[in-house]
């Protein structure tokens, strides 16, 4: 188990003319659990790619301590990135691969590869290995990429969109063994998802990513602390908030509701006149991206 | 040498099954063409293997070429394997498929009473390197060219492969017996600079090949 | 310990709230060990520093003391410390709002007094 830190230095990904990701720094320690948040687009899974060394970046460096990890099978045995299983493509599945085949190229290549908790989560899954990847449902697709992730024991392990096409019952299974795994090895997870407000809890750490750029990366805790909304009536709202960072603000009649991010030191109280309510993630992010549609 | 490894034993099992596919072929092709004629399945089999195994082949090794750029490397990728395992990996079992395949035909070859010489020898090489070069051209065109022009090439070559089968089916109904359905190499001189050729045909398109792979994105 | 999880404040303020209302209502035990830092993130499906964070808080307030290798226990005392603690907060915490709503309706301090007194 690596005690290193995963760093990328200044990536920046350009499909031709587009800048997919501009000038992107991080890191990543281990033995946390990271949300990448971003809309769609925002260079989540082109970000994912980089780090794992599936796609070059097209300047900047990935470090995985003293080690670079493009093309180096040392740094690249910590690291597993399970990918979106896309039925339609460019993952070998048009050739008719079955579940079991995955399971078995896994085996292979993912050197701490567990086939016991493979087995036992493709039964907790109710998984037909037989059964062709092609003919999966997206729920179940969404399945193989997790029993991939998490039997490959890896210290850095990153899921792209691993809840999607889950219902409700199968998200919350997906969280508790998430969780379960977590505590008992201490791996870092970077988990990318829309479906944000459920994911918070479970989130040490929150990374935004907007247009391919970072535009947040704090302690989730620490950040839901920090954001407030407040609201009443306009004049009193506007002298209350004087000075400080807000995100978004909306307006019905005379009142007035603000979403508003304190900065180290800033501190607003609510009284008779004015609402002060916590804000949750999902939220602090609209408004987040509400501010730089603005902005933009 | 792990990495390496690894792909060898994930490539094995994949190409193994390509290489059946075409005994497989052969065989049901036997069956349909040579069975009344001859008699008896084996020998059948040992003779259409033997007349048109190289065809198939390299047809094969072609349609070989489009599969395993378009999903088996991306596929090796995104379970973490490096660029340059797994093509190393993928060359050196395209290369033992390809031998293996070419015992096949001589095999069946030698079952059906043809001779064994020289000549058998040096058109075995031959027919190894082209096929392999045949298949890292398509994977190579394919990279660096793009995809349709990719695919146009693959479909050229389907198209021009079951030609050249049906030619060859042709000229072979008149023929008289021929070097174990290998091709037929007018003089030793000539044989050596078409082998030469294909040597350097597939050590070429190896390095130009690996020079594409190693900028090779894995695309949802 | 089985209450749910809501959005009104930080989940570590809420756990290590839990926590002293479990004290006080003698579910846990002075000298009882409490809920590891893990059992507490798989109980509420958080993360284990969210978890850790609630409970550090509790430890610095010394509700809760650690047994190195054996895991969190209530410390002596820990129920009155909690008693008195809150009821120093009463006022900012209940009263301040009970107040200020009061006035933004229209019901003055006496009518205040006088409804506290005549409640059972």
């Amino acid at each position: 188990m690596t005690d290193e830190k995963l760093v990328c230095s200044n990536i920046t990904k350009t499909y031709g003319k587009k800048d997919v990701l501009v000038n992107v720094s991080l890191e990543l320690e281990k033995g946390k659990i990271y949300g990448l948040i971003g809309r769609n687009g925002a260079g989540k899974t082109t970000l994912l790619s980089i780090l794992s060394a599936q796609n070059p970046a097209s300047a900047g460096t990935v470090m995985l301590g003293e080690e670079p990890v493009w093309e180096n099978r040392k740094a690249l045995d910590h690291i597993c990135f399970s990918r979106e299983i896309n039925a339609l493509g460019a993952n070998g599945q048009g050739n008719g691969y079955k579940v079991k085949d995955y399971l078995r190229a896994a085996s292979i290549y993912l050197p701490n590869w567990d086939k016991e908790m493979a087995d036992r989560l493709i039964k907790e899954f109710d998984l037909d290995v037989k059964k062709k990847v092609i003919k999966l449902s997206k729920g179940m697709l969404s399945m193989l990429t997790i029993v991939i992730a998490l039997a490959s024991k890896a210290d850095f392990t990153f899921l792209d969109e691993p809840v999607a096409g889950l219902d409700v019952v199968m998200r919350e299974y997906f969280y508790r063994t998430l969780l379960e795994e977590f505590t008992e090895s201490g791996r870092t997870f970077v988990i990318s998802t829309h479906i944000i407000e459920e994911a918070s809890d479970v989130l040490e750490e929150v990374i935004m990513l907007d247009k391919g750029q970072i535009i947040l990366k704090e302690n989730t805790q620490a950040l839901l602390e920090r954001a407030v909304h407040v609201s009443g009536k306009e004049d009193v709202v506007d002298a209350a908030t004087k000075g400080l960072h807000c995100m978004h603000e909306e307006r019905v009649g005379r009142s007035k509701g603000v979403t508003i991010l304190l900065r180290e030191g800033e501190h607003i109280e609510g009284n008779a006149e004015l609402s002060v309510q916590p804000v949750n993630l999902q939220q602090v992010f609209v408004a987040l991206q509400s501010e730089e549609r603005q902005a933009g | 040498m792990d990495g390496l490894i690894r792909n060898l034993r994930y490539w094995s099992r994949t190409i193994g099954q390509m290489v059946l596919m075409i005994v497989a072929m052969v065989f049901g092709i036997s069956i349909v063409t040579e069975l009344e004629e001859i008699g008896n399945i084996p020998l059948a089999f040992c003779v259409t293997m033997s007349r048109y195994g190289a065809m198939y082949m390299i047809i094969i090794m072609g349609i070989l070429g489009l599969t395993v750029i378009n999903t088996y490397m991306p596929f090796t990728l995104s379970m973490g394997s490096t660029r340059r395992d797994s093509f190393i990996g993928m060359e050196i079992m395209l290369h033992l498929a390809g031998l293996f395949t070419i015992g096949i035909i001589i095999g069946a070859g030698i079952f059906a009473g043809r001779q064994v010489n020289v000549m058998l020898f040096v058109s075995s090489i031959l027919l190894l390197t082209a096929s392999v070069a045949l298949c890292n051209l398509v994977g190579w065109v394919y990279l660096r060219f793009g995809k349709t022009v990719g695919l146009t090439l693959y479909i050229l070559l389907v198209i021009v492969g079951t030609l050249g089968i049906g030619m060859l089916a042709a000229v072979n109904e008149e023929g008289g017996p021929e070097k174990l359905g290998m091709p037929h190499l007018p003089a030793a001189g000539w044989g050596m600079l078409a082998v030469a050729a294909a040597i350097a045909a597939d050590t070429i398109l190896i390095l130009l090949y690996k020079k594409e792979v190693k900028k090779l994105e894995v695309r949802v | 310990m089985n209450e749910i999880l809501t959005q009104e404040k930080s989940i570590y303020l809420q756990i290590s709230e839990m926590l002293e209302n479990d004290i006080l209502r003698d579910i846990l035990l002075e000298e009882e060990r409490v809920p590891s830092t893990n059992e507490l993130a798989k109980l509420y499906a958080i993360n284990p520093a969210t978890a850790a964070k609630g409970i550090n808080i509790l430890v610095e307030q010394e509700i809760l003391y650690k047994k190195r290798g054996i895991g969190m226990f209530v410390k002596a005392g820990a129920k009155s410390k909690i008693r008195k603690r809150r009821q120093s907060k009463f006022f900012d915490n209940y009263v301040r709002k009970l107040l200020e709503e009061a006035k933004s309706i229209g019901i003055t301090k006496e009518e205040l007094v006088v409804m506290i007194e005549e409640s059972k």
